[in-house]
């Protein structure tokens, strides 16, 4: 809950003044955190199980940055006949694929064929523990 | 050089963003109160419809074609323009926002640089960042620029960069632009232009001196000078200082009761009251108008407005509430279906420049603090969040907007989806 509306208000000081003033560093800043480059960072709603294995479970969400290139062995963002999904993308020497991390689902081998756009790399996940269930 | 950057289509753009299944689709975008289309995709353009249509007129060529319709989101586009232009001002400091999806960037400090793979840098820069396609045009004055991102979009829109940096690329492009395509050539000046036998923007600058005194205007003459390399539009890096500040809406339907337009007025009132804070400015007068809709023939006609003087210049939401309410009631009239209604203040001075009046007994002191926290609360929680009684909760003036997409850029309910599947 942001309370910055509070700090607006006129704050009464009495006694003496505290130890603390020349030490005061600025809040932690999680915008700072989670989008180094806002611009080209936009959260998305995370839909269902097949991510689980990474850490990134239903109703998380995913922090995408579109201006970092996706390279082997990071968690995309992939369109694929029109429609949005979340896979881990791996590079080998026999093609791109793009896996599942919960063995209840198949990997998709790439080729040239497929209309599929790889448009941004998923930097951080963002969970509620308490209201997920397990 | 200086370059004119603008977003293809770009309401319709933002849209398929965060839709992709309305990608290679006939699409329109609809204005306020989805009345006429503002925006089509090249598909819907392919089927004919034309820019300003109103959409109760197309009704049956929606129907048959399966043509996909939005109202206009612009909370999503707002923050959509907001990244791509930050991006385009990575390139360059010296920039102008032109409007929502236009930019011009002076680039004359870049000498040396090769501005076609600058233009095609920026544009691959702005469309992997946030999706959006943009064209590039550079040219020496800032009507030329504009001319020749045109040029892109219709000679080579895949490219969608064009550099008309030697005299033969310009007068290439003037020859292939004609008068009435030319930024600042209205369709009446156009009109007369033809009949006097200028027919390209070549043929234009070609025209002799006297005939210019005689016939053109300065603004005229101002453009045909940019049109031959010598540039005359000033740089407006900083927007300049307000005149006034109106908000206005239409109604979603017609109103006849006066509590209903108070709603509407005391919202638009409070609008303008944050803006002026924003600004840090004051009002120190008020204006107010109401009116009902001249398209409908068959409703009796009534337009009234009224302007006051405030005592002490302000910028406090409940005095400026108290006043447009004041006002309003001395030109509300009771039995006619209202159509629109708005609140404009004027007559603008820095709040550091305020004079108080020698009977003034308000706190104003107190009164900045309360609109402090107000501002803090509404910027946290969103707009009219805290809002004074008079604006109320419901929504009978609000607009219609019954093909609104989501604000998937600013609501954490409302994020577009990845499967994972």
């Amino acid at each position: 809950m942001n309370i910055e509306h509070l700090k607006s208000l006129p704050i009464l000081y009495a006694g003496f003044p505290s130890p603390a003033d020349d030490y005061i560093q600025p809040d932690l800043d999680f915008n700072a955190l989670l989008k180094p480059r806002p611009n080209s960072t936009i959260p998305y709603r995370i839909n269902g199980d097949s991510m689980i294995d990474a850490f990134i479970p239903h109703n998380s969400i995913a922090i995408v940055d579109r201006s970092i290139t996706p390279k082997n062995n990071s968690i995309v963002a992939v369109t694929l006949d029109g429609e949005n999904f979340i896979k881990h993308l791996v590079k080998t020497t026999e093609g791109n694929f793009l896996l599942p991390a919960n063995k209840k689902y198949k990997a998709i081998k790439l080729n040239e064929d497929m209309d599929v756009k790889i448009w941004g790399t998923v930097t951080h996940v963002i969970i509620d523990v308490m209201n997920s269930k397990p | 050089m200086i370059a004119l950057i603008d977003c293809n289509n770009f309401y319709v753009s933002c849209e398929r963003v965060f839709q992709p299944e309305l990608i290679g689709k006939p699409l329109v975008v609809l204005s306020n109160n989805d009345g006429c289309a503002i925006a089509r995709s090249e598909e819907a353009k392919a089927l004919g419809v034309k820019m300003g249509t109103p959409i109760f007129m197309i009704k049956e060529l929606v129907q048959k074609h399966n043509i996909q319709i939005r109202s206009s989101n612009y909370t999503l586009y707002g923050d959509i323009s907001k990244r791509v232009m930050n991006i385009i001002k990575s390139f360059s400091t010296k920039v102008e926002v032109y409007s929502i999806d236009e930019i011009f960037v002076d680039f004359s400090e870049f000498k040396y640089h090769d501005l076609e793979a600058l233009g095609k840098a920026i544009k691959q820069s702005v469309e992997q960042f946030t999706s959006i396609p943009v064209s590039v045009g550079m040219a020496p004055t800032k009507t030329l620029a504009k001319m020749a991102n045109r040029y892109a979009k219709k000679t080579k829109r895949e490219v969608g960069v064009h550099i008309a940096g030697t005299k033969e690329l310009i007068t290439q492009m003037l020859q292939f632009t004609e008068v009435g395509d030319v930024w600042g050539i209205g369709h009446q000046y156009a009109k007369m232009l033809l009949q006097n036998g200028f027919k390209t923007a070549a043929e234009l600058i070609a025209a002799p001196e006297e005939w210019i005194r005689k016939n053109m205007s300065v603004v005229g003459q101002r453009t045909l000078n940019e049109l031959k390399g010598l540039p005359c539009i000033k740089w407006e890096e900083e927007p300049p200082a307000k005149k006034n500040i109106c908000t206005s809406r239409s109604f979603g339907k017609v109103l006849t009761d006066k509590k209903e337009i108070q709603k509407a007025l005391a919202a638009h009132t409070a609008t303008c009251a944050a803006k002026l804070r924003k600004a840090n400015i004051c009002a120190r007068r008020l204006h107010v108008f109401v009116q009902t809709n001249p398209f409908r023939k068959d409703d009796e006609q009534y337009f009234s407005d009224i302007t006051i003087e405030l005592t002490v210049a302000t910028s406090s939401t409940h005095e400026l509430i108290k006043f447009a309410m004041k006002a309003f009631d001395k030109i509300f009239k009771q039995g006619y279906n209202y159509h629109k209604a708005g609140v404009m203040v004027l007559d603008l001075i820095p709040a550091s420049q305020i004079q108080l009046g020698i009977f003034d007994t308000r706190d104003r002191a107190k009164e900045a603090s309360l609109m402090k926290a107000l501002d803090t609360t509404n910027k946290s929680y969103g707009k009219d969040m805290v809002r004074y009684g008079v604006q109320g909760y419901s929504r009978d003036w609000k607009l219609r907007a019954e093909y609104l997409s989501k604000c998937y850029t600013t609501k954490f309910d409302q994020l577009m989806i990845l499967k994972a599947m």
